[in-house]
């Protein structure tokens, strides 16, 4: 008797649990991350460059261009009359954080494409979920109808006594087992797909190399480790991780990891919490893209906003 | 005779009217130029930028030096020219990075409430699931146990089973309809965002990256504004108006900027998320537009 409820209660456990599946432990170091350097105040108080400035301007190629640019500043004299030799070099720095700020300006582009893609996905199978939940739920008020209607009919005739209530049974088993069934359909709601490769893989996928990658300074940025961090772990390595601490995503399980970044092209099957989990890991993306935004911008403020006079 | 006269004060209404109307057009782009050869004058837009980012004196110097160089074009540029381009460019280049990374910022601060708000109501949607589904499974198992009872000739402990069945299936649906009403919060996290510029409370951590120049933007009046209101001003009375900001308390404030004073402790449901995702777009878009305003002084400063 004892054992029969244990199997009853861990029966009734696991049908509320819904079953969920063991996911990876996160590592705390890595939940909530930013890619950009630490600043170190006592530098910059010394009048050097922000660690994330400094970066960029090494990235950039224009470390001495942005130095010499500085001491024009420090002078204090208008930039607008400065020479010809001056001129040229503010407009090379200009003309290279543009060259980066456009290179952030299509990747997020990318993002925000297959974001909206996966937008329209889930909203598919989102619609195809209510949908199956709606019709089993007017099933079940259905044939609770019907059945009744025969079983107090056949009732008010005053016939078939036992009959009626087998009638009356079978209604309230159904009525029982349908609402289980309308828990674990939608788990069963798929779509197939052969979709291509999305923004994830430059990062999932350890071998990926875009043909511009020799060129672009985005690029180069996110395999490069966080200059002062102590690792020589590159960001990519960081964000991968980022995601294995906040969603379960395994980096080392292929099949996940093909389903999150659709480099597979073969055809397969994906649900609502692989698309929505694939939406909220491109967002994710997204913003730590945007931080290269943030390190140009103080790249240039470095090099306009000087005060004359500063050491 | 009278009939000239009559013509003539008609025409002289229309003429008066329609230089009126021409007057008091707003200007556009189109209209930088002034009529025939007079002075270059600047949009209204393209004014604001220049005097958010300091160079109206060299914009005008510039569109000056446009004026002399017309019929001239071909000839390189003066080092004077030179250098003026090359400072509004970096200028407004710096402007755009500013901008561009404000809205960075508001695309993370946006993932952030968006997550939030998607885990509170996919909670509540899967407690109150399984509300509905226990309770369709305890009217199926006691209905399906009164069978027997009444088929036995216990028709009383039949009616006792399914009167139980109703009373569970009440509480259950008043749980469900509690759960409905009450949803879920869960404590204020993340940095605070772009709102508390707006709302112009007081941040506990500097940001990373100031960001002066959009906040004079958001402050400042925009050309042609009657009202005299700023941006800021604007967006709080626009929520205000569509029942975003109901009240202007400093918890309110606080919470829907992600701001959490020392000593204080604040929760957050999925109503607040929403309204919180709603100002963050209606400011991203507000500071976006500062690009239209760029591009006008850049079309304005350029020498052909």
């Amino acid at each position: 008797m004892k054992n029969k409820t244990f199997i009853c209660l861990a029966l009734i456990g696991y049908v509320f649990s819904h079953g969920g599946a063991a996911e990876a432990k996160p590592s705390k170091e890595y939940i909530d991350i930013q890619i950009t350097p630490a600043r170190n105040l006592q530098a910059e108080a010394n009048n050097e460059l922000r660690a994330d400035a400094a970066e960029l301007a090494d990235l950039l190629n224009i470390r001495p261009v942005v130095e010499m640019l500085r001491t024009q500043q420090r002078s204090g004299k208008d930039m607008a009359d400065a020479p010809k030799a001056l001129q040229s070099a503010r407009l090379m720095c200009l003309w290279r954080m543009f060259v980066a700020s456009e290179e952030v300006r299509k990747v997020v582009a990318q993002i925000n494409f297959d974001i909206a893609v996966n937008n329209v996905h889930l909203e598919t199978l989102n619609n195809r979920k209510r949908l199956t939940n709606n019709l089993i739920n007017t099933f079940n008020f259905t044939q609770n109808g019907v059945l009744g209607i025969v079983k107090n009919s056949l009732a008010i005739a005053a016939v078939y006594p036992i009959f009626r209530q087998e009638i009356a049974m079978t209604s309230f088993g159904m009525s029982g087992c349908l609402p289980v069934i309308n828990m674990y359909a939608p788990n069963l709601i798929y779509r197939k797909t052969t979709d291509g490769a999305n923004m994830l893989s430059h990062v999932t996928d350890p071998g990926f190399k875009p043909e511009y990658a020799n060129q672009s300074y985005l690029w180069k940025y996110f395999n490069s480790p966080i200059p002062g961090k102590g690792s020589n772990e590159p960001r990519r390595e960081i964000i991968l991780k980022h995601w294995e601490a906040l969603k379960g995503l395994s980096a080392n399980n292929e099949k996940q990891r093909d389903l999150m970044d659709g480099t597979n092209e073969k055809t397969r099957l994906e649900g609502i919490k692989t698309v929505s989990q694939r939406i909220e890991i491109l967002h994710d993306f997204k913003t730590h893209i945007e931080e290269f935004d943030g390190a140009l911008f103080e790249l240039h403020q470095a090099v306009t906003n000087v005060q004359a006079g500063e050491k | 005779m009278i009939a000239r006269k009559i013509k003539g004060i008609f025409l002289a209404f229309i003429i008066m009217f329609m230089q009126f109307s021409v007057l008091n057009k707003p200007v556009s782009a189109l209209d930088r130029i002034q009529l025939e050869g007079q002075a270059v004058s600047l949009t209204p837009g393209a004014k604001e930028a220049a005097n958010l980012l300091g160079i109206l004196p060299k914009v005008e110097r510039l569109m000056q030096l446009k004026q002399l160089r017309q019929g001239h074009e071909n000839l390189p540029l003066t080092d004077e020219e030179l250098g003026l381009k090359v400072d509004v460019l970096d200028k407004v280049l710096g402007a755009s990075m500013e901008v561009r990374m404000v809205s960075g910022r508001i695309d993370r601060d946006l993932s952030w409430a968006f997550a939030g708000q998607g885990a509170l109501n996919a909670k509540q949607q899967k407690i109150l699931n399984s509300i509905f589904t226990l309770n369709f499974m305890q009217i199926g198992v006691l209905g399906v146990l009164s069978g027997p009872a009444f088929l036995n000739g216990r028709g009383a402990l039949g009616s006792e089973l399914l009167l139980l069945a109703s009373s569970i299936g009440l509480c259950l649906s008043m749980l469900a309809f509690a759960q409905t009403n009450m949803g879920y919060k869960k404590p204020v996290d993340g940095d605070a965002t772009i709102l508390t510029d707006v709302f112009k409370i007081q941040k506990p951590v500097a940001t990373d990256h100031e960001s002066k120049l959009v906040i004079k933007y958001l402050d400042s009046v925009p050309p042609g504004a009657r009202d005299g209101k700023t941006r800021s001003q604007v967006l709080v009375d626009n929520w205000k108006k569509g029942k975003y900001l109901r009240t202007m308390s400093e918890p309110n404030l606080e919470k829907l900027s992600a701001v959490v004073p020392q000593g204080k402790k604040y929760k957050i449901g999925a109503a607040e998320f929403n309204r919180r995702i709603r100002m963050l777009f209606d400011t991203q878009y507000t500071i976006e537009l500062f690009h239209e305003e760029l591009v006008e002084l850049l079309r304005a400063a350029e020498i052909s």
